[in-house]
C-alpha cells in the first residue's frame, strides 16, 4: 500500500482560516491604512505630491514586509500607482523601470546561470571537496569556503542551490542521521553561512548589491566599482569568515566520520562528469574577462555595458541558449527592483525622503556614526524576517536624505544598509540560502538562531568597526 | 447481515452507490461514474469497498479524481473498520461523511471517536443493523459520541429515542437532509428550502470542502517535517 502523505491540522478552524487567509486579511489591513493615510491632511512643508509618495511607500514597504502579495507584483503596484495618483507623469515613472541596475541584474542572472548550466561549478566543487574533504572536519570547511568563493560571482542562492544536492549526497553517503547529527548539521549550516558571507563580498553575490548601487546613483549621482565595493568589503568578509569557523568546528567536537565512502563516490561523481568540455573552458575565460573589465574599464564602459555584453557573448558563442537562461532567471526580483526604484525616486523628487528626515530623525540629534550604527542594526536584524532587497528598498531612500544632512558619504550608507541586509545569519526566513539548507532536515530552528544570533551581533561590531576605521583609509569617511 | 439493508442510504436519480470491488481498475470506476451521471443534478454518491487494503487505495485514487469533477458530497460506508490513518486518507481525499456499520467493543468505540472527531459534526452514522434489538442505552450512547444512529427499517420506538436526542446532543441534520431519503423520519416537513436548492447544496459543499482544505496539509508542509 502506498504511503501515507497527509497531516490532519487539528488546530481550531477559525485559527486555521485566518492562517490559509492571513496574506488577504493583512493586505487588507495595509490597504485600508494606505486609504486612511491618503485621506489625512497633506502636513505642511509637504506637497500634495510628496504626501502621495509616502502613503506608496508605506503601502509598498508594508507589503513587501509581509509579503502578503508577492514581491514582484508589490514591485508593479508601486509603478502603477505613482502615475495613477499623480505623484510623477506616467513617462517620467514607467523610465524608471528602465534603470541600468535591472539589466545589470539581468545579466549578471545570465551569466550565473552559464556558469551553473556549463557544469563549470559543479566541477569546480567535486574537485575542492576531493581535494580537500578527507577528514569531516575538513569536509565542512571545505563546503564552507567553496560556498562563499562561488558566491563572490554568482548569487548566493544559486550557490546554494546548486551546492545542495551535493552536500545532501555527501551527507547521505556518510549516513548522517538527521535527526541528530552534528555533522550534518555543520555541513548545512557551513552551506548557508559561506553563501551568505561570500554574498557581501561582490554585486554578483546577491542583487540587492546592484539595487543599492543603482539608489546610490539616482539619489546622489555617484558610482560604485566593482573593484571599489570588493575593496570595502574584503576585510569585512575575511574577518566573518574566519570568525564563522569555530563556530562550524565546535559542532564536530568529538566527531569521528570515516570519509573514505563519500570520496569514493566522489571519485564516481567525477568520472561521470568526464573531461573539461569546450564549453566550461569557453564560460570561464568569458567570467574571467568580464570580471577583469568590471575592474579595468568599469568607469569608460560602465558596469551594465560590460555585463550585458558578456552575457550576449554567451549566446554569440552558443554557450547558453535561451531556454536555459529563461528559467534561471528570477523574472520576480527584476520586476521588484524596478518598483523599488522607481518609488525611491518618486519620493527624493517630491521632496517626501527629505521631508521625512527633517520630520522625524534630525530631532534625535544623533551623530553620524550612531546613525550609522542604528542603520545598521535595524539593516541586520530586519533582514531576518523580510527579503533582503525589500530592506535596501526600504532603508535607502529614507538613508540617502538622512546622509546629506548629517554630511556622510552616500557610498557608507550604501554600504552600511546593502552589506547587513545580506547577513541574516539566524533563520531560515533571513536569506534564501537559510532557508534551502534548512530544507534538508538536517537542521531545527535553534541550531540555526543561536550561533546566528552571535554571529548578527559579531557582524554587526565588525562592520563598525570596519566603517570606522578602515573605510576612511580608503577615501570614504563617516 | 441481510445484504438487502446494506448500504443504508436509498438511492434515486440524483444519487447512487459506486461499488469499488477488487477486479475493477481507477480508470473504469472513475469513467463508468462519470458517464453515467448529469454532473450538475448529482446530489451524493456512497461509496462502499468490498476488499482489503489494496482497494482501500483505489478507492482513495477514485474519490480524489471524482471529487475533482463532480459537485456533490459524497459518503463511505464502512463495513470493517478503518484504523485512522486511513480515516485521515479519507477525509482528505474528500469523503465529506463517514457510515459506519455498528459492532461491538471498544475499538468500534475508539474507531467512531475518531471519526467523529475528524469530520464536522452530523457527518458521522452508525448503522444498526435491522435483525440486531438495539437498546436505547446504545442509541443515546452513540449520539452523545457525537454520530446519528441509522436503521433501515427504522422501529418507531427507535425513532422517538433519536428525535428525543436530537435536542439535547444537538447533532445537527444539514448533512443528512442533502442526502435525503433516509430511514429517519426527517423527510416529511423538515427539509430545509434553501439547503435542497441546487445553490444551498453548492454553498454547503464549498464549505465543506473548505474544512477539509483548512484542516489536510501534507505532510510536506507539516510542522514536523520543518523540524519546527
Amino acid at each position: 500500500m502506498k504511503k501515507l502523505q497527509v497531516h490532519i491540522d487539528r488546530r481550531p478552524l477559525p485559527l486555521l482560516f485566518f492562517l490559509e487567509y492571513k496574506n488577504a486579511f493583512i493586505f487588507v489591513a495595509i490597504a485600508s491604512l494606505f486609504l486612511w493615510v491618503l485621506s489625512l491632511e497633506t502636513p505642511t512643508g509637504l506637497s500634495l505630491e510628496g504626501w502621495k509618495g509616502i502613503a506608496i511607500f508605506i503601502l509598498c514597504s508594508l507589503l513587501w514586509m509581509t509579503q502578503a502579495l508577492p514581491l514582484a507584483i508589490t514591485g508593479l503596484l508601486a509603478i502603477v500607482l505613482i502615475p495613477s495618483l499623480q505623484v510623477l507623469p506616467t513617462k517620467a515613472s514607467y523610465a524608471l523601470f528602465g534603470n541600468d541596475a535591472v539589466f545589470f541584474i539581468l545579466g549578471a542572472f545570465i551569466i550565473g546561470v552559464a556558469v551553473k548550466s556549463s557544469g563549470l561549478s559543479r566541477r569546480l566543487t567535486y574537485y575542492c571537496f576531493k581535494s580537500f574533504g578527507t577528514t569531516i572536519k575538513r569536509l565542512v570547511i571545505t563546503v564552507f569556503f567553496i560556498a562563499a568563493f562561488l558566491s563572490f560571482w554568482m548569487p548566493e542562492h544559486v550557490v546554494a542551490a546548486m551546492l545542495y544536492p551535493i552536500v545532501l549526497g555527501v551527507a547521505e553517503i556518510l549516513k548522517l542521521p538527521r535527526s541528530y547529527s552534528k555533522a550534518g548539521k555543520a555541513l548545512f549550516l557551513a552551506l548557508a553561512w559561506g553563501c551568505i558571507i561570500g554574498g557581501i563580498a561582490t554585486f554578483l553575490g546577491g542583487a540587492r548589491n546592484p539595487l543599492a548601487i543603482s539608489l546610490l546613483d539616482e539619489f546622489a549621482g555617484e558610482q560604485f566599482g566593482f573593484a571599489e565595493w570588493l575593496q570595502a568589503s574584503f576585510p569585512l568578509v575575511t574577518i566573518l569568515l574566519l570568525v564563522t569557523i569555530p563556530f562550524l568546528l565546535t559542532l564536530l567536537k568529538n566527531e569521528t566520520i570515516d570519509c573514505r565512502s563519500a570520496l569514493l563516490e566522489l571519485d564516481k561523481q567525477i568520472k561521470q562528469v568526464g573531461i573539461l568540455s569546450f564549453r566550461e573552458v569557453a564560460v570561464a575565460i568569458i567570467v574571467v574577462l568580464t570580471i577583469v573589465s568590471w575592474i579595468v574599464f568599469s568607469k569608460p564602459l560602465g558596469l551594465v555595458n560590460i555585463t550585458l555584453l558578456s552575457a550576449s557573448a554567451l549566446f554569440i558563442f552558443g554557450l547558453l541558449k535561451w531556454d536555459e537562461a529563461q528559467e534561471g532567471i528570477n523574472w520576480g526580483l527584476l520586476l521588484m527592483y524596478g518598483g523599488a526604484i522607481s518609488l525611491g525616486s518618486a519620493i527624493e523628487q517630491t521632496g517626501a525622503a527629505e521631508w521625512m528626515i527633517t520630520r522625524f530623525v534630525l530631532d534625535l540629534s544623533l551623530t553620524p556614526f550612531l546613525t550609522l550604527a542604528v542603520i545598521s542594526f535595524l539593516a541586520i536584524f530586519i533582514t531576518e524576517g523580510i527579503s533582503n532587497a525589500a530592506v535596501v528598498a526600504f532603508l535607502l531612500p529614507i538613508g540617502f536624505p538622512l546622509a546629506k544632512h548629517l554630511g556622510i558619504d552616500p557610498k557608507i550608507m550604501t554600504l552600511i544598509v546593502a552589506l547587513p541586509s545580506g547577513l541574516g545569519f539566524m533563520l531560515p526566513s533571513g536569506t534564501p540560502p537559510n532557508a534551502i539548507s534548512f530544507s534538508s532536515g538536517y537542521l531545527k530552528v535553534r541550531d540555526m538562531a543561536r550561533p546566528g544570533l552571535i554571529l548578527n551581533f559579531l557582524s554587526w561590531l565588525f562592520l563598525l568597526a570596519t566603517a570606522y576605521f578602515y573605510w576612511p583609509l580608503i577615501g570614504m569617511k563617516v | 447481515m441481510d445484504s438487502r439493508y446494506w448500504p443504508p442510504f436509498q438511492t434515486e436519480p440524483h444519487s447512487d452507490h459506486v461499488w469499488i470491488k477488487k477486479d475493477l481498475s481507477v480508470a473504469t470506476v472513475v469513467s463508468e461514474v462519470v458517464d453515467r451521471y448529469d454532473f450538475k443534478a448529482i446530489k451524493f454518491l456512497g461509496f462502499y469497498v468490498e476488499g482489503g487494503a489494496e482497494i482501500q487505495t483505489c478507492l482513495l485514487d477514485v474519490i480524489r479524481q471524482l471529487k475533482k469533477r463532480l459537485k456533490a458530497l459524497f459518503i463511505l460506508f464502512e463495513k470493517e473498520l478503518p484504523v485512522t490513518t486511513i480515516m485521515d486518507e479519507y477525509y482528505a481525499s474528500g469523503v465529506d461523511g463517514l457510515c459506519l456499520l455498528w459492532q461491538e467493543g471498544s475499538l468500534f468505540v475508539k474507531t467512531l471517536d475518531y471519526g467523529v472527531k475528524l469530520w464536522p459534526r452530523g457527518h458521522v452514522f452508525v448503522f444498526f443493523p435491522p435483525e440486531i434489538h438495539v437498546d436505547k442505552k446504545t442509541l443515546c450512547e452513540t449520539m452523545e459520541r457525537g454520530a446519528l444512529p441509522l436503521q433501515d427499517p427504522l422501529y418507531e420506538e427507535n425513532a422517538i429515542i433519536i428525535l428525543q436526542n436530537l435536542k439535547t446532543t444537538k447533532i445537527p441534520l444539514k448533512f443528512i437532509k442533502q442526502l435525503g431519503g433516509l430511514g429517519l423520519p426527517l423527510e416529511e416537513g423538515m427539509m430545509d428550502f434553501l439547503l435542497q436548492s441546487p445553490i444551498g447544496r453548492k454553498v454547503f459543499i464549498d464549505l465543506s470542502d473548505l474544512r477539509r482544505k483548512l484542516m489536510v496539509k501534507s505532510v510536506a508542509d507539516s510542522f514536523d517535517s520543518a523540524g519546527l
